[in-house]
């Protein structure tokens, strides 16, 4: 993937007041095991990748917030593909990618997906659009 | 004749806002306090020891003269002595006599604060006069602080203290009630100029009636039911922690319209989180914990004029997060559900970071931090 691939990160409902998504939705929870997923922009839509989340595996989403790789990067957090195979509990997504956030300990977290939620929201939110 | 002899005292006040040698206005009035709590033990003592005599010696008040001589650092300390010279008789050995009064008086003062830190509390009935000192003494302190008795040395090797939590426990012991300083933003509900009181809705203490001189209700709160108002008041608690009145309004004044709507989008985004149900977030999230709401209705409290700019979200772990933007910085504050907080932030345009830190509270070292990254900005100038 190349520094200037942008990739697409759903928000929950409940994780976005005031027409911005908090910190907490740019970094992984704790079923993640340090893996934040997002979707690579080379193979799907900000669109496309908000109906997926929210009719495909039927989960919330506020929108479609994007950093590139190269964003992600400057905060020492590497990207890497992960394309899903599709199964009983979830439809494929072949654009699924993650950012490894394992290096790197909670407090650390905290801080970087800060300013990862800063660069999204100079960005505006992708889908739907503001 | 006898020589002068000089018995000094020094307190501790431990906490963020008594750095630097600091004792904000509102804990000065501790030290006539501590004074009480030593003359009211000394007439305990010297009525024990003259069995029989009503009234005190000529003179026992204006010898019980104590004088603030210093103050230094550590948070801030400081030092309180008393000096034979105001002593009026001259009776031979009278000097003596009272610096073993205020001694002993001084030795029954840690005696009981140190029961009190083990649970231990007077068997019999302290004097009206030492529980009313007791009341007094501490009265101003903010949850995480403490008020140490420098050169005590407590049953287990300990320096004896007084933190809000043991003296609350204590006076609830020895009396019905005790008294606490409380601060908070709540709903004016009703008014009367002519007596001259306001009522003001809360969330946490139920609703304050609070006496005013009828021309400050007509001049600023006349017309303004249901506006937003901040509090700082004295209140007068019970056994259970219930509100029994309120002793002292040391501070309260309409919020401004801005902070008003703020306060009503928090209020409603808060009830929001509580209703969410387990599982709330496709799955995961705790249900929100109460303790973690009131902690961020506590910092809208303190800090009103920030919460214009309050995102609240809830937490899985079930606390409630708080973000802001301030003072160039971007900043969180995250309320746990076991009432532990958290607070972090970075720079907004640079490379600054403030690292987590966690506190047990909402606490003053948090709001102290708080400050120190925002800057300056109208804590209380937006009121009117």
């Amino acid at each position: 993937m190349s520094d200037d691939e942008l990739l697409h990160r759903q928000i929950h409902p409940a994780w976005f007041e005031e027409g911005q998504p908090t910190s907490q939705g740019f970094r992984p929870t704790g079923k993640d095991d340090g893996m934040l997923s997002v979707d690579r922009s080379t193979l799907s839509t900000a669109e496309a990748s908000f109906v997926l989340h929210r009719d495909g595996k039927g989960l919330q989403t506020a929108g479609t917030w994007g950093l590139t790789v190269g964003e992600f990067l400057a905060e020492d957090v590497r990207c890497r593909k992960d394309p899903i195979e599709a199964s009983q509990d979830e439809p494929a997504n072949p654009a699924h990618a993650v950012a490894d956030f394992t290096p790197h300990g909670t407090g650390r977290c905290k801080i970087i997906s800060k300013r990862l939620r800063n660069v999204a929201v100079g960005r505006g939110r992708l889908f739907p659009t503001d | 004749m006898d020589s002068k002899v000089e018995k000094e005292f020094t307190l501790r006040y431990v906490g963020r806002r008594f750095e630097g040698a600091r004792l904000p206005l509102d804990v000065v009035s501790d030290l006539p306090a501590f004074r009480n709590l030593i003359v009211a033990f000394a007439k305990e003592i010297w009525r024990v020891e003259n069995k029989g005599r009503v009234r005190l010696p000529k003179g026992f008040e204006q010898a019980m003269a104590f004088d603030l001589v210093d103050l230094t650092e550590g948070s801030a300390k400081p030092k309180i002595a008393w000096h034979s010279g105001r002593i009026q008789d001259p009776l031979p050995g009278i000097s003596d006599y009272y610096d073993t009064i205020v001694e002993r008086a001084y030795g029954k003062v840690l005696d009981v604060m140190d029961r009190a830190s083990r649970g231990e509390y007077p068997g019999e009935r302290l004097s009206t006069g030492v529980v009313r000192a007791f009341d007094r003494f501490g009265s101003s302190l903010r949850d995480g602080e403490r008020v140490e008795f420098e050169g005590s040395r407590g049953r287990e090797g300990n320096v004896i203290a007084i933190t809000p939590e043991r003296r609350r426990d204590f006076l609830k012991h020895v009396q019905d009630t005790y008294s606490s300083r409380v601060e908070g933003v709540g709903a004016l509900t009703g008014l009367n100029v002519e007596v001259g009181w306001i009522d003001v809705q809360t969330d946490h203490v139920g609703t304050l009636h609070m006496p005013l001189p009828g021309d400050e209700v007509h001049d600023t709160f006349d017309g303004n039911t249901r506006q937003c108002v901040r509090y700082d008041v004295t209140l007068l608690f019970g056994r259970e922690d219930e509100v029994k009145g309120v002793l002292e309004v040391h501070d309260v004044a309409l919020v401004d319209e801005e902070v008003d709507k703020a306060i009503e989008r928090i209020s409603t985004r808060l009830a929001q989180l509580r209703a969410l149900q387990p599982g709330w977030m496709d799955g995961q999230g705790a249900q929100i914990h109460p303790v973690a709401v009131q902690n961020v209705q506590r910092l809208v409290g303190r800090r009103s004029a920030l919460s214009v700019a309050f995102r609240i979200f809830p937490m899985l772990s079930g606390g409630v997060q708080v973000e802001f933007e301030a003072g160039g910085w971007d900043v969180t504050v995250e309320f746990e559900h076991d009432g532990s907080a958290e607070l972090y932030a970075v720079q907004i345009a640079g490379d600054g970071e403030v690292e987590p830190t966690t506190y047990d509270g909402l606490e003053e070292a948090l709001l102290g931090d708080l400050d120190r990254i925002v800057g300056e900005y109208p804590r209380t100038g937006v009121f009117g």
